[in-house]
């Protein structure tokens, strides 16, 4: 039985909350501010209230809604209840929209009353346990529940509870930034921090905590020797306070904060600048990627242990939770009846020489479908591989690194595009010593080669070598990889399993790490590893934008039916984003880049798709609607989609951004991961699904994506089978099923490299 | 093989609707890189527009407000009169100090008071009249953005103006520089072109000198030193000229930014990664601003969005032709 983590308020779809409304004074009603006055309903009065979307407040209250004025900088607003009683219920537009965030912040209230859990505001759905569960190196371990709400079609209002892991160092800031000490001391400690903060990425998220409110905060600099009662005046709210001592003495005393603590400067979130705080009051966030590998051993959480989490949860929440609303849970989690959930499925697999990996009937039969990915590639040869296709493999590697392993290298890859292709290869290291040498080299030959390059820790080369030699299509290679593979491949790797070092697995890591890379320099290429038979839609766009609004992604794949041109493609275009302040991309360059993405890539006499899926990653918001809307226009004028094409705009969301999460309950009770290829559809127009599972997942919970298109029910049905089978094409770790459909994967891939070539920090 | 019996790739090669782009490195040049100009480009994409393309003459021709464009442009807000006028002031300044002429404080300060008021009044006959300003600058964008508070903050920006001219001519921290700049080979408000970089570089050295063997290059800034100023892409341009212009590796340029407001001086020392990381950044920059470069030609304002923060908007000398400007300055 599938289940989700979704509960249920009671009455279901009679579900009805009685309520006041109220009305706002304010001489500037902005959107902020009346959440605010919600958020303060909540804090002072434990009530839930959202906005009417007409200037007032819904409150979830049969009672007058108690006189509240709210002061915000120089901004006041008084809340006085309007005499208006109501009703709210799943019966109209309005219930179905507004009851899943009452029913949400009721939830919100108790947990806040209740103490037993701590929130950073500006994320008021994840509650943080108060103790780790456990503390190593300096770490701290914490679990957190996260909740979000949500209307289930048919059912009612669910809540979908999930739990997640974090990581924070133990120690305040201070530590990190002595005021004395010796030098090496003073050195280790910032070099700990740098690394626990991934500085080099320009990152430093720490949580400051001013007496019991915690806010993100974004580290900026730590001058040597700064103290509180030191940093000279600043002005804050139009008040000007001495120093930062000044400023805690007079607004928060009870902090203790003395003239020599330590001063580190912060940016807040939405606040221009940095100021001084007190270090002592921080402590660094420190992400998934930075946690020693000792520790993410406690990230993955099966599912069984996440199901008694969600249970264990709720006791703790109290079965009276929705009392205020009149409301309860019902017993036990959601379970999607027959008809809201399914299973896709996978497509065939189509190789050289005609090969083809067929779908699997039956579950016991996805194990070869994944296994036996590159089998196939080894007997059948790549799906496609162009004819233009440099003939000539290059190898630059710096000084420190051996020509051996070098050599190695290129012998291996040449010998796996050999096996892929049918074709013959040369091969030519190329030694250098500084990046530049490397590019007077290579761009010394008049024909272009495929390319491998080995960095060497330069900062700059990254960029350099895409910048360079960006027509060479090149594989980027750390010289530290190559070297610890080309290690264990002559002495050995150490094996877990037998505690002893492993000549075996030496070679077998050596042909993994060799594989990948080829693997990826066929894909730079534009090489297919393996096709899937067309889907639903002929064209699959994907939208993205980098996490730090610089850079925004388009990834295009074709799949047509043989005999159509092209065929099969796969094409992905990284720009820049000049307005990088906005989520949304301006609607003019979104309209001209897609169609001019198109237009660069289509072939004069190509015949025109008859259907294209676009999945925008993230929310379709401000002017994009209409710039999609032009988008179809366009490509119809230009004949690259057929005038009564199929022309789908779904919203995908990489994370559940409800914590929605899937599991399946047999008999035991035994709480397995789904299959792969999982759908559970929670109303119409909002899917979630699995595309990773049992198969090929060995820790933790499937993590489901969300497609999005309200009331678009066949079109999101449509968009969920195109994501699965275009998560099929894994080309890049073939044994292990893809979170992502291809092209929102390339898409993140490619932006995120983007933004770690990005120089920052410089004004 | 599948692919090559089944489809013949020829075909994908076909000609195709529109040319590929050019590869970057043959575009860099395209656009010319300042430091003002950068800083534009990331505050208000849609003020670069307007600054670099709707007011220009020679680009955007289909820019159908370019009259009123060029007319707005014009309008200078207070921190950037005053700052022109303390730089034109301290340029002077060495100029007859070079000649043999030493200007006192007092003199500096009355003459570019002087300069400021003939702006205000100028620019309130305009605001009431509708006329042209009738000074070399143009009208200050105070009394058209925000009429009501235009004399009292031009009454503050004169003090602050006043107090950093004062500095500059008495303060001892600045002692050896003005020593300095009574030397001949003094560089002056002296415009450069890097071409030691794969894009154009243009900028303005406020004042540079070769001081007992090491070259020095020094920025002055009207008001105090904020609070994240110690890694300067500014800065690190200047070096690079410096590199060109007095010989020697960029990072062995001293550089300095004197903060006339506090009467302090900063020095900012580079490394060889520092210097690498600017250069990367300017290289990083302009290929931002070639992504935009071709809409900005064909004068497609709406390809830039607008900032629409308050506070950078009531300085904007294009608020009258931005409406998500005028409607951020209600919120």
């Amino acid at each position: 039985m599938i289940e989700t983590n979704i509960c249920i308020v009671s009455n279901g779809m009679n579900l009805s909350v009685a309520t006041r409304r109220a009305r706002l004074q304010t001489t500037s009603p902005d959107p902020d501010l009346v959440e605010l006055a919600c958020l303060r309903l909540r804090a002072r009065h434990q009530l839930a209230a959202v906005p009417d979307g007409n200037g007032g407040i819904l409150v979830a209250t049969s009672r007058p809604v108690p006189q509240l004025r709210v002061q915000e900088r120089d901004r006041e607003l008084v809340i006085d209840d309007d005499g208006e009683a109501g009703n709210l219920s799943l019966a109209d537009e309005q219930g179905v929209q507004l009851l899943p965030t009452i029913v949400e912040r009721a939830v919100l209230a108790r947990l806040a009353h209740q103490g037993k859990r701590w929130a950073i505001s500006g994320s008021p759905r994840n509650w943080y346990e108060k103790q780790p569960i456990r503390e190593q190196d300096g770490i701290s371990v914490i679990r957190r529940a996260s909740i979000a709400s949500m209307f289930v079609e048919d059912v009612g209002v669910g809540i979908a509870a999930d739990v997640q892991t974090a990581f924070f160092t133990s120690r305040t800031i201070d530590w990190f930034f002595p005021l004395t000490g010796n030098t090496a001391d003073i050195r280790h400690r910032r070099e700990l921090f740098d690394r626990l903060a991934q500085r080099e990425h320009g990152k430093g998220t720490l949580v400051y905590r001013r007496g019991e409110t915690r806010t993100t905060c974004y580290f900026t600099r730590a001058p040597e020797g700064s103290v509180c009662g030191g940093t000279g005046s600043f002005r804050l709210n139009n008040v000007t306070y001495d120093s930062v001592y000044d400023y805690y003495t007079k607004t928060a005393p009870q902090l203790k904060i003395s003239p020599q603590d330590r001063a580190v400067w912060v940016s807040f979130p939405k606040a221009k600048g940095d100021v001084p705080v007190a270090a002592k009051l921080l402590r660094l966030r420190v992400f998934n990627d930075a946690v020693p590998e000792i520790l993410k051993v406690v990230i993955p959480i099966a599912p069984r242990d996440r199901r008694e989490f969600v249970f264990a949860f709720w006791r703790e929440v109290g079965a009276d939770v929705l009392a205020s609303l009149g409301a309860s849970f019902e017993k036990g989690l959601w379970s999607p009846p027959k008809g809201r959930f399914w299973q896709i499925p996978p497509p065939s697999l189509r190789f050289g020489k005609n090969k083809v990996l067929q779908s699997p009937a039956r579950e016991s039969d996805y194990r070869a479908y994944y296994g036996d990915r590159i089998k196939l590639l080894r007997e059948g040869g790549c799906f496609q591989f162009p004819a233009a296709t440099p003939r000539r493999i290059q190898c630059a590697y710096p000084a420190g690194v051996s020509e051996a392993s070098a050599r190695q290298l290129l012998t291996d890859v040449e010998q796996a595009f050999r096996c892929w292709t049918g074709k013959q290869f040369s091969t030519v290291p190329v030694d250098y010593q500084q990046i530049d040498d490397a590019v007077t080299k290579i761009n010394g030959h008049d024909d272009t080669t495929m390319l491998l390059f080995v960095l060497n820790g330069d900062p700059n080369g990254y960029y350099t070598v895409s910048l360079e030699l960006g027509e060479h299509r090149p594989k980027r290679v750390t010289a530290a990889m190559l070297s610890k593979h080309f290690e264990e491949l002559q002495h050995g790797a150490y094996d877990r399993r037998t505690k002893t070092v492993s000549l075996e697995k030496g070679r077998n890591n050596w042909k993994s790490f060799v594989g990948l890379i080829g693997l990826d320099l066929l894909q730079l290429q534009d090489g297919v590893p393996w096709a899937i038979p067309p889907g639903p839609f002929e064209g699959l766009l994907v939208v993205d934008v980098s996490h730090d609004r610089r850079y925004y992604g388009l990834s295009l794949l074709i799949v047509r039916p043989d005999g159509k041109l092209p065929a099969f493609r796969l094409i992905t275009v990284i720009k820049s984003k000049a307005d990088s302040k906005e989520e949304a991309i301006n609607p003019e360059v979104l309209e001209e880049e897609v169609v001019k993405l198109f237009r660069q890539n289509w072939p004069n006499t190509a015949p025109a798709l008859t259907s294209l899926l676009t999945l925008r990653d993230g929310r379709v918001y401000k002017g994009e609607p209409r710039a999609f809307e032009r988008i179809k226009e366009r490509l119809i004028q230009d004949r690259i989609l057929q005038g009564g094409g199929r022309y789908e705009v779904i919203e995908f969301f990489k994370e559940s951004e409800k914590n929605i999460r899937l599991w399946d309950v047999t008999a035991g009770p035994n709480v397995l991961n789904v299959l792969e290829g999982a759908a559970v559809e929670i109303s119409a127009g909002h899917i979630v699904l699995a595309n990773t599972g049992r198969t090929t997942l060995n820790h933790g919970t499937a993590e489901p994506i969300i497609l999005h298109s309200p009331g678009n029910r066949q079109a999101v049905r449509d968009a969920a089978t195109t994501c699965f089978q275009s998560a099929q094409l894994n080309w890049s770790n073939p044994r292990v099923a893809l979170r992502y459909p291809l092209p929102v994967n390339r898409t993140d891939e490619e932006l995120i490299a983007r933004a770690q070539q990005e120089a920052r920090h410089s004004r | 093989m599948k692919g090559e019996t089944a489809i013949p790739l020829s075909l994908f090669e076909a000609a195709t609707l529109e040319p590929p782009p050019a590869p970057l490195k043959e575009r860099l040049r395209c656009v010319e890189w300042s430091f003002s100009r950068r800083s534009t480009f990331e505050q208000c994409p849609q003020k670069y527009y307007l600054d670099y393309y709707g007011g220009s003459k020679r680009r955007a021709p289909a820019e159908a407000e370019k009259p009123l464009i060029r007319q707005l442009k014009l309008r200078q807000n207070r921190y950037e009169r005053t700052g022109e006028i303390v730089h034109s002031a301290i340029a002077n300044y060495f100029r007859l100090a070079q000649k043999g002429t030493i200007q006192s404080a007092k003199n500096l300060i009355q003459q570019a008071q002087r300069m400021l008021a003939g702006d205000v009044a100028a620019s309130q006959a305009a605001q009431s009249n509708g006329t042209p300003s009738g000074t070399a600058s143009g009208p200050l964008l105070e009394f058209f953005n925000d009429p009501t508070n235009a004399e009292t903050l031009y009454e503050d920006a004169s003090k602050r103006m006043s107090a950093a001219l004062q500095n500059f001519a008495s303060h001892p921290r600045y002692e050896k520089i003005r020593n300095a700049g009574r030397s001949i080979g003094t560089e002056v408000e002296r415009m450069f072109k890097l071409t030691t970089l794969p894009c154009r570089v243009t900028g303005i050295v406020d004042f540079a000198v070769r001081a007992s063997g090491k070259p020095a290059v020094v920025d002055w800034k009207s008001g105090k030193p904020s609070q994240s100023e110690e890694d300067s892409l500014q800065l690190t341009a200047y070096a690079l000229w410096g590199a060109k212009n007095f010989g020697g590796p960029p990072e062995k340029i001293a550089i300095y930014k004197a903060f006339l407001g506090s009467g302090s001086l900063v020095s900012f020392p580079l490394t060889q990664a520092s210097v690498e990381k600017g250069k990367r950044r300017i290289l990083q920059d302009v290929e931002r601003m070639i992504e935009m470069h071709d809409y900005g030609d064909q004068g497609r304002r709406r390809a830039f969005t607008p900032c629409a923060q308050s506070k950078v908007c009531i300085l904007c000398p294009y608020l009258p032709i931005c409406p998500e400007g005028k409607e951020c300055q209600h919120d």
